[in-house]
């Protein structure tokens, strides 16, 4: 239950918690445990796409996330009848599809994308705080550049630092997620931190000394 | 504090995983020192990497197609069961119990095929027994221990039976060589006793014909005794080697009723008759032998030379189906060597081959091209005439 409480604000830090939504979550999820599918799918059509970029940032790979992402809705609705009803419904299916998307990676197949984008250019404006220096950057060539830069990450690394900062998880919620100690936890995101900022100095540079 | 301290725990500080007092130590230091503040906005700035939306958008249509994608699994998961498909199930239930696991399947199904290969080599060898069955002639009963008392006499005598019992083999391996030893250096009285002077009540002739029981072929060796002492010991050498090694017995041939009527048959031909294996074999063989004379003729381009391989290969006894063959190959060479040449001989001597063998070459296949050639030749001999 601990657990599941710290999941539950770890998750959804920095995003405004609205109780209606909670309520309405839980409406669908009852209509769906009876076997009610069309409730199931509007809980689809709210959080398939927060579920779809959360494992998109961890592979970074359309195919791949794709098939994750439709595992992990099968899954939940087939263990739906497991979920606890006095806890937020997001957090638990994040939990799902995190499980699914390292088992899927444990696998260790990797195939090649053949899904390309028309609009790769067009990137959705980051969520920038004031606070982050590189929000003056040109958009779209930053965002290359640090994709390009995660990609170069191993895949457990990646993991973790995807979740401290996308996701906003505490180190102890990533050592659970993920069934490591909090050493490897904090030692696996300084190891991301340090590559990143190997990968990504030119940009980080020039940002710093224009400042 | 030091700004090592600080540069080691500015992650932590970072990620809010630091407890409040260190959390104010570090936040007065950072105040006072310009390199760990650069420190710390440097990491802030990799912090923010991750917080950019850094993947590509799919196109919007893809939404929709995921949710439809979703939805059909989930609708193939709660899909019910069709009549037909209830009754096959019942079908397989019948058939492949649900409580039947493969493992308990794989288990028996090895067990069977073990059991068929003993059972098979014991076939082979022509002895109709179930390895149970010859296992079940050693087994020994063993006294009931509770029901008696323990008697020490009953014990040594037992005993003394165990040590007879391990003891007779022996001895009858002893007998037994003291018999071949006493073949070998007397032969002179069992010859006697074996041309019938010996009378059946007799002890000693009963000994000699034991002696003989064991060896008939012996008898027949020594009854020859013009035979030289040389090839008769040749000869007891190939018996004594016959008694030791196992000869496996050839199959025998088994009467069995088919829709044809009764037939021999042997095991280790199928369903196959002996005649039609042989037949096969033969046909095999010839085929064999025609088929590297084809290749010899092939290889030459002389048409003489092609001939006389044909010929030789007529003459080396070939069965019936390929004579017509070879004559008809023949016939055509000398037809090509006819119409080649063009003289009178060499289509006197065609004519004359055809007119030889009309009946091996007017087969249903090739009578039209061998009338036709005999035709064309014919002509040829009568516009030379001219």
């Amino acid at each position: 239950m601990n657990f599941y409480l710290y999941y539950y604000y770890g998750a959804m830090k920095g995003q405004i918690r609205n109780k209606k939504d909670d309520k309405e979550d839980l409406r669908w999820v009852r209509k769906a445990k009876r076997g009610n599918q069309k409730a199931f799918e509007k809980l689809v059509f709210k959080y398939q796409r927060r579920v779809y970029f959360t494992v998109r940032k961890m592979v970074m790979n359309h195919n791949d996330s794709d098939d994750i992402v439709q595992d992990t809705f099968v899954k939940a609705y087939v263990n739906l009848h497991q979920f606890d009803e006095q806890f937020p419904f997001y957090p638990w299916l994040h939990r799902i599809a995190i499980n699914t998307t390292i088992n899927h990676q444990g696998r260790s197949f990797r195939r090649k994308e053949i899904f390309t984008i028309d609009g790769e250019e067009e990137y959705i404006q980051a969520k920038s705080n004031n606070e982050n220096p590189l929000k003056e950057l040109i958009h779209g060539e930053l965002e290359e550049h640090v994709a390009l830069a995660m990609e170069k990450l191993p895949f457990d690394q990646r993991t973790v630092f995807v979740l401290r900062t996308s996701e906003g998880l505490s180190y102890q919620e990533i050592g659970q997620q993920l069934n490591i100690s909090l050493g490897t936890v904090m030692s696996r995101l300084s190891r991301a931190r340090e590559k990143l900022k190997d990968l990504l100095q030119p940009y980080l540079i020039d940002k710093d000394i224009g400042g | 504090m030091q700004c090592q301290h600080v540069k080691e725990k500015l992650e932590r500080y970072l990620d809010n995983e630091l407890p409040d007092l260190e959390r104010t130590t570090i936040e007065e230091h950072l105040e006072n020192c310009a390199v760990c503040a650069e420190e710390l906005q440097a990491l802030k700035s990799i912090h923010g990497v991750g917080e950019i939306k850094f993947v590509p958008d799919p196109p919007p249509e893809y939404w929709r197609q995921l949710s439809q994608n979703i939805k059909n699994r989930i609708a193939e998961l709660e899909e019910k069961p069709s009549k037909w498909t209830f009754v096959l199930n019942k079908i397989q239930d019948i058939l492949w119990p649900a409580k039947m696991s493969y493992r308990f399947v794989s288990i028996t199904a090895t067990a069977v095929v073990l059991f068929l290969v003993i059972r098979i080599s014991f076939f082979e060898n022509n002895k109709f027994e179930t390895p149970l069955g010859i296992l079940g002639k050693d087994t020994i009963k063993l006294p009931d221990k509770a029901a008696e008392p323990f008697d020490t006499e009953n014990a040594l005598r037992s005993s003394g039976d165990v040590t007879q019992m391990k003891e007779t083999p022996d001895e009858t391996h002893h007998a037994t060589s003291k018999m071949v030893k006493s073949k070998k250096s007397k032969p002179s009285p069992s010859l006697k006793q074996l041309e019938g002077k010996g009378e059946p009540g007799d002890p000693e002739s009963k000994e000699i014909a034991g002696i003989a029981a064991l060896s008939d072929e012996e008898r027949q060796s020594a009854q020859d005794k013009r035979a030289s002492p040389a090839v008769q010991e040749k000869q007891r050498m190939a018996e004594s080697f016959r008694q030791v090694t196992v000869i496996k017995p050839a199959p025998e041939t088994q009467i069995v009723k088919t829709s044809q009527g009764e037939l021999p048959r042997r095991p280790d031909l199928g369903t196959k008759t002996i005649t039609a294996a042989a037949e096969e074999a033969e046909a095999s063989d010839i085929a064999l032998i025609y088929n590297t004379f084809l290749l010899q003729a092939r290889n030459t381009d002389d048409i003489t030379e092609k001939i006389d391989i044909w010929e030789a290969y007529l003459r080396s006894n070939p069965e019936r189906p390929f004579v017509r063959k070879a004559r008809y190959e023949q016939a055509q060479l000398y037809f090509k060597l006819a119409k080649e040449k063009m003289t009178e001989e060499q289509i006197y001597q065609a004519l004359r081959f055809f007119s030889d063998n009309i009946e091996l070459l007017q087969t249903d296949e090739n009578q039209e091209t061998i009338q036709n050639q005999i035709e064309e030749l014919k002509a040829l001999l009568t516009n030379m005439k001219k």
